[in-house]
């Protein structure tokens, strides 16, 4: 059966410019094949500049990749004309990490959420209102919310606008890049709660980014690990947290500190940070940061290996047996 | 022994067109000397508000600081004026603040920025001050100090910012140090680097540190006390073990429940948002709407910290009511 959303060796470097010269590529996705199923929540992780963000706006294309498919419902999104990608583009819905910066301020949030309603189903303003009230309260919010402008709300509450946007044209699959980073750690869990209820209750497939690993873990059904533009490790969300194949991962996973644990001095850190993604590393990627670094790995990309079904990661450890 | 850092009765209010608000209302908090206090709760709560007063960084007005004492080893900081306050800031009492990237100047070197705090508080000049900004970023472990001294802001890593950052405070032997969530924005492993680094200088040079955080299992890693702030009230003191083992007070185990690690999807209780209302008006509790245990006094009045175990303080009716 052919998956909701597959990416395919997707890709997309950045010129680096001096003056009109382009004298490097920032390589910020390096080749990342995915695929997603229906009412499946897949959780993206890693660092800061590992290429997160570029990769969320491919998948909805406000980017175009340099190589690489995307293909929504097994259609390949850059060979379709106009009117069929706007087709499917109602069905595919993205909430931004900063909701203060993705609401007009001039807008009536009527308006905000109405818009897609006017876009895709070329309903007219006087006739939107009734569904935005009924989307303003899908997601907790009061009918009188509409008559209101984004900065009469807080940041917990503007999410919710975004979202409710997002839902606005029935979508299939939303995404969600680092929807609670921006809002208080108490609307964080009321944020993630309704996502989740939605989640059920719609039918809806997600991406959720974040660099908050708690976050992806209360979430995912299913987690990718990026490092540098590559992806590291795949697998369910209880195999990738329970039992983490790769280096990275399991560094990832140790940085947290827990008092149980015995405090910030029981966590083993990584030395150094992300190197740039101009010149990335040769061979695998992580080797300048990785403990059990070999010779191999500074010079050989790692393949896949799969450890089972549900679980694949590339590291040449795993290979050699460890 | 008294103790290092001691309010009481501290109040803090702003001035604005719709009035009066009050932001902190506290009746005491005591810092040990070489203790690490870690303060909690949600934005809005006064944490970077009550960090602002104690250094009186808050101008005024708008801000109206009143109160019986901030007592910094022995000093009343409330009675001091601002030329004494400016010998204080730095030398005694120094900051760690929250974003990295707007607490250093863009047009400066961190080279240069560093000197100027040297050469100001410890009058340092000529090779002894470039030996000592090589030994304070050498000490918070940027790597290569002699060239990174030459470098501007723009051209460091958040991690990189937050370690100059942290130079910056330290560079005048301070005795207290208020950090303001100073892991905001980072990546988990660039996180854990940035603690370690707190914990280690804290160790080495015996400072007194106010952790200030959103987040109650990091605090909890790093300190020996912790309190947690509602609406510009501390609404629970004590050791970090007793607060994070048994949360006593509605208000923290709804925190820290927001917190666990449960993939139940089981809705979990929290409270509602941040609201804008005024609950500088309420006569008692001010968690007194969003409660799950309310007695006949919260709406009465306002409930001051009583000791319940070892260690322990809860301002809660219902808590105390049960045990008393």
């Amino acid at each position: 059966m052919e998956p909701l959303l597959r990416l395919v060796e997707l890709k997309k470097y950045f010129p680096v410019k001096n003056g009109m010269r382009v004298s490097a590529w920032v390589k910020a996705v390096d080749g990342v094949s995915l695929s997603i199923g229906q009412k499946v929540t897949l959780g993206v992780v890693g660092e800061s500049g590992c290429g997160k963000t570029t990769l969320a706006n491919l998948i909805v294309g406000l980017e175009q990749p340099t190589a690489g498919q995307v293909y929504f419902e097994g259609l390949d999104m850059q060979k379709l004309n106009p009117v069929e990608l706007k087709k499917v583009r109602s069905n595919i819905q993205i909430v931004f990490q900063d909701p203060f910066w993705s609401l007009n301020p001039r807008w009536l949030v009527r308006d905000v959420v109405g818009e897609p309603l006017k876009v895709h189903l070329r309903l007219k303003q006087g006739e939107y209102v009734e569904r935005v009230e009924q989307l303003l309260g899908t997601v907790g919010l009061p009918k009188d919310a509409a008559y209101k402008y984004p900065h009469e709300f807080s940041g917990g509450q503007k999410q919710r606008i975004a979202i409710a946007r997002a839902l606005a044209s029935k979508p299939k699959f939303i995404l969600l890049d680092e929807p609670v980073s921006a809002i208080d750690i108490v609307s964080q869990v009321q944020i993630l709660d309704m996502l989740q209820g939605l989640k059920d209750e719609m039918e809806l497939s997600y991406i959720l980014i974040s660099h908050d690993l708690e976050v992806v873990n209360s979430l995912s059904d299913f987690i990718v690990v990026m490092y540098l533009g590559k992806v590291v490790e795949y697998g369910s969300a209880a195999a990738v947290f329970g039992t983490p194949a790769h280096p990275y991962t399991q560094a990832l996973l140790d940085s947290i500190p827990k008092q149980e644990a015995g405090g910030i001095d029981a966590v083993k850190t990584l030395e150094g940070e992300v190197p740039s993604a101009i010149n990335p590393p040769g061979g695998c990627r992580f080797h300048t940061r990785c403990k059990y670094a070999m010779g191999k790995c500074e010079t050989e990309e790692p393949t896949i290996f799969k450890l089972d079904n549900q679980h694949e990661a590339w590291c040449w450890l795993l290979e050699s047996g460890h | 022994m008294g103790s290092f850092l001691g309010i009481r009765n501290l109040k803090v209010s702003f001035k604005t067109f719709e009035g009066t608000k009050n932001v902190i209302d506290l009746e005491a908090l005591s810092i040990q000397k070489g203790e690490t206090f870690g303060l909690v709760g949600e934005s809005g709560a006064g944490k970077s508000v009550l960090a602002y007063s104690i250094l009186k960084l808050l101008s005024s007005p708008p801000a109206i600081i009143s109160g019986d004492a901030v007592e910094l080893d022995g000093d009343n900081l409330l009675a001091k004026n601002e030329r004494d306050m400016m010998n204080i800031r730095g030398r005694k009492v120094s900051m760690i603040f929250q974003d990295p990237m707007s607490s250093l100047n863009p047009v400066f070197t961190i080279g240069d920025q560093l000197s100027n705090v040297l050469r100001k508080n410890r009058r340092l000049s000529g090779k002894a001050l470039k030996q000592e900004v090589e030994a304070m970023l050498k000490l918070v472990q940027l790597p290569d100090p002699v060239q990174s001294a030459r470098k501007y802001p723009h051209e460091l890593s958040g991690g990189q910012r937050q370690r100059v950052i942290i130079a910056l405070a330290l560079s005048c032997d301070p005795q207290f140090l208020i950090a303001d969530e100073p892991t905001r924005n980072l990546d988990v492993t660039i996180q854990a680097q940035i603690l370690k680094l707190i914990v280690e200088l804290q160790r080495k040079m015996n400072v007194t540190i106010l952790y200030i955080a959103n987040n109650p299992e990091l605090v909890s890693s790093i300190c020996d006390k912790m309190g947690v702030l509602h609406r510009g009230r501390l609404i629970e003191v004590g050791s970090v073990k007793s607060v994070m083992s048994n949360p006593l007070h509605p208000y923290t185990s709804i925190l820290l429940h927001t917190d666990s690690k449960e993939t139940d999807g089981t809705a979990r209780e929290a409270p509602g948002e941040v609201s804008m209302e005024d609950w500088s008006q309420l006569t008692g509790c001010r968690f007194v709407n969003q409660c799950r245990c309310i007695v006949e006094d919260c709406k009465m009045g306002i409930p001051t910290l009583k000791q319940v175990a070892d260690d322990h303080y809860v301002a809660c009716h219902y808590v105390t009511g049960r045990v008393g």
